[in-house]
């Protein structure tokens, strides 16, 4: 373990660490583009040089491993010169675009010239090198000018998802990042490097002038659209998801999402959500109790999905309980075939978050024997809901009542006697367990019940503050399903209250073995391992 | 677009001679050239099922270096030395002659199609300056009127 | 002087480059000699007691660059010939691909030998149409005579040699981005550590030697360490060819000693200036070197008084320049060169050479400005030392030379808003 000095501090790293890694470790700031803890190791942009006892020149840390005694310097008056002079030259091709450029206000270089640079440009403007702006693909645009070579780009389609459809082309000042002529970028996981870009030279398309980023907020959640739960930040304006991206989370998808998922956000403020409900719990009450009066219990039916959060599916046992449901059936949902890709990052053919919560609260059941019911109640929750099982058609078919818990409209809406417009991802708070048994949080940062900008009528326009739709027009009825579902539990005399999704996890973790000794606080932002036995 | 069999042959006994198959880009590139006569998209994708490479990598190498033949390049591509030791020797004025005797500037092509015109960087043959290349020919100690005569022969040959 | 030619002995013969001749002339005994003479370890140490340079530009100990090589290994070794002479000025390891082809040869398997390699691959630039040819023909011959192959010499050996064309880039001349070039790639030079003699070429241990470096092993395993130090200085050992162009009498190639005052090679061995002009200034070894002033002339040509001046000996091939010539006019064209062969990589070089080049391009055309002519200075303070290889110090330490010892010149552009050698 050689013991290195960092600015004249002692400090112990591990054999092969490299200076910048040392330095990060350390909460030692060193400004770099090139860099990514995700990718290999390139050296090309010369923000991180720092001075080193034993070299002459000024090293890139990202790329100089520490030896046994050497010292660092990060900064000295030659480093600072250094970080300097790069920011210069950086800023002679580099057109100063902010006031157009989509990646102000999280751009690496905006960031790097507050802190480091100063004087004024130098420059002409007529000695810049114009570089095209172009489609590369169905989901990002570049902006050639901004490019500054760094290739992290190139070493993520090279060495992340293997599909190695980007490249540098020409030479010197006309180096930029590009696509083959022949094969666009249609990477499954091709957004990824708009996010790792370290300026504004690769634009997703979908984000594209959507919203100033100062103005938003962004919320830590997790991605519904697999198995495999990616963990992502929800970047919201005016009660709305502007977009999603992917956090850390080195267990289970590190740095990356997949564009699928990363656009799957959409439904969120579509005008198809269901926003008017019918019926109440009373009425849903007395309909199931009178029907399973005249039939009997087994003529009832229960539908969850694995869209549904753990502490739904709890609830949803407890109604069922309450009325002596027994038949409980699981609507799964896939999307294709499982992709792994270069690296191991997997898109999951499991489309759904929280297959193994439904297996932990109902075991592994899935369609009923007959159809034979009399009535019926699914909780769904499945945005893009492409083919209704043929078993759940003819259940609905033959039945006489049908309340459905639902946020889009689709083809199970038509049939609902009762309707509960229920809650997205991103509007209420609950777990998902993913495909490994790692119990994970969604977390609220909207309302369900406000409408959305689109609902907005012409005329009232001008920027509008979170509580700026309030006065516009009255809440719909979208609700998290937790509360629904408690109110139907409160009209069966078997809750009294409603309280928070926090409060029924810890119910949950009383009465569930595989959730025992577990709180949200224990959960928090990356998630933690449970046993999980698949024949419960 | 492909190779024959006798060219894949060729380029077998290539990639034999390294370690990694891509390691033969360059020399497959050649011989993409030798072939088809310029290096075009379809090619590069070619060349690039060849090695188990992606087309964008292929791109990126192709871009990189300038010797290889662009498509719509003329059937002889004028190659003009304009560094320092040559510069010196007024290669420039060679230049100008060339660029007016053909009606084109540097980069672009008689509209036969016959003669592309290019300055390029030291082709390490200074005691002979100016020197050029046409194809793969050498040409050293030129003057205007060598010049002359040179691409007058070239167009006769037609 | 008259010295005795060594590398060039047989160039001016018609048949010099095939094998009939070379077999009739002593060729291959020398790498016969060291294979049955020395072990391995004893023939570095016989090339590193002669101080014998690298003849590249960089004049790096050779002896030393093998004694880097790991000797236990599981990995292939290579040898890497860098044929890819771009240098502006340089002709030189032309002359010995084109005319004495089988010297290289014989230079190669002598450091394969030494260093245990079985691998060879000669880099040699795309535009060498010609020499590629005559190298191959002349492989073709040595792998005919079982002086290459399986068992070369008889002696069961292994060694191949791949002539691999590069494709138009002067940068793959440096050492690492040839690597990236012969793997298949954009000619990208690599950070060092990790250096080529521990991982290059593949990930495995790597010798790059320069041509001219390679020729001159046959000599020093046929006569010997002490032999070879006899020729030279001290510290710049051995024969060197030199190189003459520009607006000199007569340019062309010169094997002398290294050590050699750069005014004897000029007005002695190169006739003087060009219609006896005045000289105004020389480039002593590629444009990657600073310029010097016709009063510098009498330095002599070897690696440390040429450093010692503020320049550098590269490939000592000289670029002379008479009065006539603009200073602001010539400086535009190197750095015109560099820009255009920057490889982009890394952001001080990728900018400031371009960035270089359109401001004395300014200055040149009249458009330029008192500023400009320190912030030239400047911009290449902030290149030098500060990049993955040193093509940003080839271009902005000879740009300070310039704007430092021709600054009048400079200031005179701007002043009178053109170019005074215009007129």
């Amino acid at each position: 373990m050689p013991k290195i000095k960092i600015n004249g501090k002692d400090i112990e790293v591990q054999e092969g660490t490299k200076i910048l890694e040392a330095c990060l470790k350390n909460n030692i700031p060193v400004p770099y583009y090139c860099y990514h803890p995700g990718l290999s190791i390139a050296g090309n942009c010369r923000m991180c040089l720092v001075k080193v006892s034993t070299s002459k020149k000024l090293e890139a840390s990202c790329a100089f491993p520490c030896s046994e005694g050497m010292a660092i310097e990060t900064e000295c008056q030659e480093v600072q010169a250094a970080r300097k002079s790069v920011l210069e030259f950086m800023l002679v091709n580099h057109p100063i675009d902010c006031p157009i450029c989509d990646k102000a206000g999280e751009c690496l270089l905006q960031d790097y010239t507050y802190q480091y640079r100063e004087g004024l440009s130098r420059v002409k403007k007529e000695d810049k090198v114009i570089r095209d702006t172009k489609d590369l693909g169905p989901t990002i645009k570049i902006w050639g000018n901004r490019c500054i070579s760094c290739t992290r780009c190139v070493r993520f389609c090279e060495e992340i998802s293997g599909s190695a459809q980007l490249t540098i082309v020409n030479r010197g000042d006309h180096s930029v990042a590009d696509v083959a002529p022949t094969v666009e970028l249609d990477d499954p996981l091709s957004l990824n490097t708009v996010d790792i870009c370290p300026v504004g030279a690769l634009i997703s398309k979908d984000f594209l002038y959507q919203s100033r980023v100062w103005y938003t907020a962004a919320t830590e959640s997790i991605c519904p659209s697999c198995s495999q739960g990616c963990n992502i930040k929800v970047t919201v304006l005016n009660n709305e998801v502007k977009r999603l991206e992917p956090r850390l989370n080195a267990d289970v998808n590190q740095y990356w999402m997949c564009d699928e998922g990363r656009l799957n956000y959409k439904y969120i403020s579509s005008p198809k959500r269901l926003r008017t409900g019918k019926g109440t719990a009373r009425d849903f009450v007395r309909e199931a109790r009178s029907r399973i009066q005249k039939y009997g219990k087994t003529s009832f039916l229960g539908v969850a999905s694995t869209y549904n959060t753990n502490e739904e599916l709890y609830l949803f046992k407890k109604t069922m309980n309450a009325l002596g449901i027994e038949n409980i059936s699981i609507f799964r949902h896939t999307r294709g075939e499982k992709r792994v890709f270069k690296n191991g990052f997997t898109i999951e053919a499991d489309g759904s978050p929280n297959t193994r919560g439904a297996e932990i609260v109902f075991g592994k059941g899935s369609e009923p024997e007959s159809s034979d019911f009399k009535g019926i109640f699914v909780m769904n929750g499945i945005p893009n809901i492409t083919e209704i099982p043929e078993w759940l058609k003819k259940t609905i078919a033959m039945c006489e009542y049908v309340a459905l818990m639902d946020i889009m409209q689709n083809q199970l809406t038509e049939w609902a006697h009762a309707l509960f417009p229920g809650a997205a991802f991103v509007e209420k708070e609950g777990t998902f367990v993913n495909r490994d048994g790692r119990i994970q949080r969604i977390r609220k940062c909207l309302d369900a019940s406000y409408p959305v900008q689109a609902e907005i009528e012409e005329g009232k326009s001008g920027l509008l503050t979170k509580q700026g739709t309030k006065e516009l027009s009255s809440p719909k009825g979208a609700r998290p399903e937790i509360e629904i579902l408690q109110e139907i539990l409160i009209e069966l005399k078997v809750r009294e209250r409603i309280i928070s999704a926090e409060g029924i996890f810890k119910e949950m973790s009383s009465e569930i073995d595989v959730f025992r000794g577990l709180d949200y606080g224990k959960v928090e932002t990356q998630g933690i391992m449970i046993e999980t036995q698949t024949n419960i | 677009m492909k190779f024959n069999d006798t060219v894949l042959k060729e380029l077998e006994t290539i990639t034999s001679r390294y370690p990694k198959k891509e390691a033969a880009l360059l020399p497959a590139l050649y011989l993409l050239e030798r072939e088809f006569g310029t290096i075009s998209n379809e090619g590069m994708e070619y060349v690039a099922s060849l090695l188990d490479i992606s087309p964008a990598k292929v791109f990126g190498v192709f871009t990189f270096y300038t010797y290889y033949r662009r498509p719509g390049t003329g059937k002889y591509l004028i190659q003009l030395c304009s560094t320092l030791p040559c510069a010196l020797r007024k290669s420039e004025f060679l230049f100008d002659h060339i660029s007016k005797k053909l009606g084109i500037k540097n980069g672009e092509t008689t509209p036969d199609k016959m003669f592309t015109l290019k300055k390029v960087e030291c082709l390490g043959a200074c005691d002979r300056a100016p020197f050029l290349q046409i194809n793969e020919d050498d040409f050293e100690h030129m003057t205007p009127e060598k010049v002359n005569f040179l691409l007058d022969e070239l167009r006769k040959k037609q | 002087m008259n010295f005795e030619p060594i590398l060039t002995e047989y160039v001016k013969h018609q048949n010099s480059h095939t094998m009939d001749f070379y077999l009739s002339h002593d060729g291959y005994k020398s790498a016969q000699k060291a294979i049955q003479n020395f072990k391995p370890d004893e023939l570095i140490e016989e090339v590193k007691k002669s101080g014998l340079r690298g003849r590249g530009g960089a004049g790096f100990s050779c002896g030393m660059k093998w004694g880097f090589v790991p000797k236990i290994t599981t990995k292939p070794k290579y040898l890497v010939c860098n044929a890819d002479e771009s240098e502006p000025g340089t002709f030189k390891d032309r002359l010995i691909i084109e005319k004495d082809p089988h010297q290289l040869i014989e230079g190669i398997i002598i450091a394969c030998f030494a260093v245990q390699i079985h691998t060879c691959y000669i880099y040699i630039r795309g535009e060498f149409v010609n020499g590629a040819h005559i190298l191959q023909k002349a492989i073709n011959e040595a792998y005919e005579r079982h002086f290459l192959g399986d068992s070369i010499f008889g002696t069961g050996y292994k060694l191949d040699i791949t002539i691999h064309r590069g494709a138009g880039a002067y940068i793959c001349g440096e050492e690492t981005a040839l690597l990236s070039s012969l793997e298949g790639g954009r000619g990208y030079p690599k950070i060092k550590p990790p250096f080529p003699a521990i991982e290059g070429l593949f990930g495995c241990p790597t010798v790059v030697n320069n041509v001219e470096t390679l020729a001159n092993l046959p000599h020093i395993a046929l006569h010997g360490a002490d032999w070879y130090k006899n020729i030279g200085t001290e510290n710049s050992t051995g024969p060197k060819i030199f190189g003459l162009s520009g607006h000199v009498k007569k340019p062309g190639l010169y094997e002398l000693p290294l050590g050699i005052s750069l005014r004897t090679l000029i007005y002695e061995y190169g006739g003087g200036v060009l219609d006896d002009k005045n000289l105004k200034a020389v480039i002593p070894g590629g444009s990657s070197c600073p310029v010097l002033t016709a009063h510098e002339i009498d330095t002599k040509m070897d690696f440390d008084s040429l450093i010692a001046i503020g320049s550098m000996l590269g490939t000592a091939s000289a670029i002379v320049m008479d009065t006539s010539t603009c200073m602001v006019d010539a400086l535009w064209n190197v750095l015109r060169f560099y820009a255009h062969e920057s490889c982009g990589q890394c952001t001080p070089c990728r900018e400031g050479t371009g960035w270089l080049a359109k401001i004395v391009g300014r200055i040149e055309k009249g458009d330029g400005t008192k500023n400009d002519l320190s912030l030239i200075t400047e911009i290449a303070n902030n290149m030098v030392g500060r990049t993955i290889c040193v093509l940003a110090d080839a271009a902005a330490m000879p740009a300070r030379s310039y704007v430092q010892k021709f600054y009048s010149e400079f200031e005179e552009h701007v002043q009178m808003k053109g170019c005074p050698f215009k007129k």
